[in-house]
């Protein structure tokens, strides 16, 4: 039967046949180009595709945590959340402000509901940083048109501790000042050289700091502080053989966690942003270049009878002796005349030339940005060489002077300081002659003898063999020098056999109390608060006491006057 | 022949589509856990982050002298109290202090007691 069909219908069927295979060919060609479009997208540019999709989500690199030497938690990143609505589509506002000001008690009523009912706004934060608690809290009251975002907070667990050299962040994480400052600007090869393809958490940021020798200095300073009624200080702890700074603290200083700061210029980091008169601890450096120069030795005398008369400036004593006094006696008498006439032997060029050297002309930078110019005498003439041997009309960061002392102490090798973590070994290399091996043994030797018999007996922390100089500066005052207003300084370090540790402890303005019978310098605060330093940060840095007759006979005689005060 | 071919074809469209069904859901299905897996471990970095920062602020120095100061019985350690380890045997005091409670079964109960009564 069919066959009979095709057979009479044969020549309408061929043309139908025609038809179907043309559209066959269509159908097939369109096909053809949908699958060879499908094979592009897939196979040839498919990895982009992908690699775009996974990149959305991911963000810019975590910040480090920052540790302490012995890895104390200084700073580190946690989760938070941040809640936020739509104004639009809350659909009760009263309702809304009701249940999140009942999950969120800080939160204020009368200026939510103000944001959620601002005409046109289509966003408005709720309450930012939260924990994830409030955030499960707030969103599973399931209010329509409230969500979070979930973003990071800097943390700083230690609070105020070591504030001025970790620094802190801004709201978006960005580094404002310290450390943090320095991991994002200076320090951005550093940052980068944490991270470890292998892993998604970054290696910390380790600083030389030890937080128990952080909070040793800053304890006893703030007692320091409080009992002088002074207005401010300062100290810094310092390890002369790899230039690392292992305590550091300005008081009074700021909690990195409070979100607005407002510091004023009180709160600054006084040890590197300011510059102060150092006095009589700059003698010191006077002494390590006169025997450095060979003008003189510890068997030297000067004769300290008169004051010294340049043009019409005279330069007198504090403790004046009116006698020939020797180079050992200068420096324990603390003798503004005696030095001066070392310096005046030394000559003004190299006077300039070693100052130089060491540094003291020019800012000192490390890695915490916060750091000041030395301000210096606009010309240097006879008198100016006299003053300045002594730390008159020249200012420099306090941390510039302990830098140049520990390198005199340490065998006159000058580490530059750090704040990050550093071995001895890599001092060598970064490491600055300043004086000879044989100078540096004598200014030991009178740091020693400085604390044994001299202005700094104070410091002698028993067992530790401490070694100092005490500097009680004048400040000035609407243009001139005030007998009443000082600043008092300390230099010491220990032990001094072979000081690794420096110390420096600076209060502004002590007052005159009855107990040190109405004197105010040096030697009655700053020296015994750097003696009660070194007693408690000794044990920590691993330093064993040693003690001589002498000792044992001084220790005993603490014990019974603590026993009769009761 | 061609009828048995053809139903033997659909057989195996029929088996291969399963197996493809089964191993694609069982892959999603990994897939799924592994994402789980890893969204804990993140959350547990973030806690243990968290944990750590909140022990770090428990045991800040001000806050523990503090506690040492108000605790009572605690002093600072005098500077002949550090002795090094070889001088330590002359330290030791004639006779131990509490008498060793080895032979009694609960022998760090018998230490307390012995504290208490002292």
């Amino acid at each position: 039967m069919s066959g009979d069909d095709t057979m009479t219908a044969s020549p309408r069927a061929l043309a139908g046949q025609n038809r179907i295979r043309l559209v066959a060919l269509g159908f097939s060609l369109a096909f053809l180009a949908i699958a060879g479009q499908l094979g592009t997208l897939t196979v040839l540019h498919g990895r982009n595709g992908a690699e775009t999709a996974s990149a959305v989500p991911e963000t810019r690199l975590p910040r480090p945590d920052i540790v302490d030497r012995n890895g104390t938690i200084m700073a580190t990143d946690i989760a938070v959340a941040s809640l936020y609505a739509d104004p639009r589509k809350v659909l009760d506002v009263d309702e809304a402000v009701e249940l999140i000001t009942a999950a969120l008690p800080d939160v204020d009523a009368g200026q939510l509901r103000a944001k959620l009912t601002k005409p046109g706004s289509a966003f408005a934060w709720i309450k930012r940083q939260v924990s994830p608690e409030e955030r499960d809290t707030v969103y599973n009251l399931g209010i329509p048109g409230v969500a979070y975002v979930n973003e990071r907070r800097r943390v700083y667990p230690l609070g105020r501790l070591a504030a001025h050299a970790v620094g802190y962040v801004d709201l978006d994480t960005r580094g404002i000042a310290g450390i943090e400052k320095y991991l994002d600007t200076d320090g951005a090869i550093y940052t980068a050289s944490l991270a470890d393809p292998e892993k998604p958490e970054m290696a910390p940021a380790q600083m030389s700091m030890d937080m128990r020798v952080q909070h040793a200095l800053t304890d006893e300073l703030q007692k320091a502080i409080t009992k002088f009624r002074a207005k401010a200080g300062g100290g810094v702890i310092m390890d002369s053989e790899t230039g690392e700074i292992l305590g550091m603290v300005s008081l009074p200083d700021y909690n990195p966690n409070e979100e607005d700061k407002h510091l004023t210029s009180a709160q600054q980091n006084r040890m590197t942003s300011g510059v102060f008169e150092l006095g009589s601890v700059i003698k010191a450096i006077t002494f390590a270049m006169a025997f450095d120069y060979g003008v003189t030795d510890l068997h030297g005398s000067y004769d300290a009878r008169y004051p010294l008369v340049i043009g019409n400036a005279r330069i007198d004593d504090y403790h004046a002796k009116h006698k020939v006094l020797t180079v050992p006696e200068i420096f324990v008498n603390s003798s503004n005349i005696g030095t001066a006439k070392m310096a005046l032997a030394v000559g003004e060029e190299n006077h300039q030339a070693f100052l130089r050297k060491v540094g003291l002309f020019d800012r000192m930078t490390t890695e915490i940005p916060e750091s000041a110019k030395p301000l210096l005498p606009r010309r240097w003439s006879k008198l100016v060489t006299a003053t300045a041997a002594f730390g008159h009309g020249f200012a420099v960061q306090p941390l510039q002077g302990i830098a140049v002392i520990a390198g005199i102490l340490n065998n006159g090798k000058m580490c530059p300081p750090t704040f990050l973590k550093r071995t001895a070994e890599e001092c060598q290399v970064l490491a600055k002659d300043i004086v000879k091996p044989a100078t540096s043994e004598k200014m030991r030797y009178l740091f020693r003898l400085n604390v044994e018999e001299g202005t700094a007996e104070g410091a002698d922390a028993i067992g530790y063999r401490v070694g100092g100089k005490t500097g009680t500066a004048e400040k000035v005052i609407n243009g001139r020098y005030s007998k009443d207003h000082r600043l008092n300084s300390f230099i010491g370090a220990f032990p001094m056999e072979k000081p690794k540790y420096v110390i420096l402890i600076m209060l502004d303005e002590p007052q005159p109390l009855p107990e040190t019978f109405g004197f105010a310098t040096s030697g009655w605060n700053a020296v015994p608060t750097a003696g009660k330093v070194i007693g408690r940060v000794a044990p920590i840095l691993g330093v064993a006491p040693q003690f001589t007759q002498k000792d044992l006979e001084k220790l005993a005689r603490q014990r019974a006057k603590a026993k009769k005060d009761g | 022949m061609v009828k048995l071919l053809n139903a033997l074809l659909v057989l195996a469209v029929l088996a291969a589509a399963a197996f493809l069904y089964g191993l694609e859901h069982r892959t999603r299905g990994a897939e799924k856990a592994i994402a789980g897996i890893k969204r804990d471990l993140a959350e547990e970095a973030e806690a243990t982050k968290l944990l750590k920062a909140e022990w770090t602020s428990l045991i800040r120095p001000d806050r523990l002298q503090k506690l040492a100061e108000t605790g009572g019985k605690l002093k600072p350690a005098a500077v002949d109290q550090y002795v090094s380890l070889n001088q330590l045997l002359n330290r030791l005091p004639d006779a131990p202090v509490r008498a060793p409670q080895a032979a009694s079964d609960d022998p760090i109960g018998a230490i307390l007691k012995d504290m208490e009564e002292q």
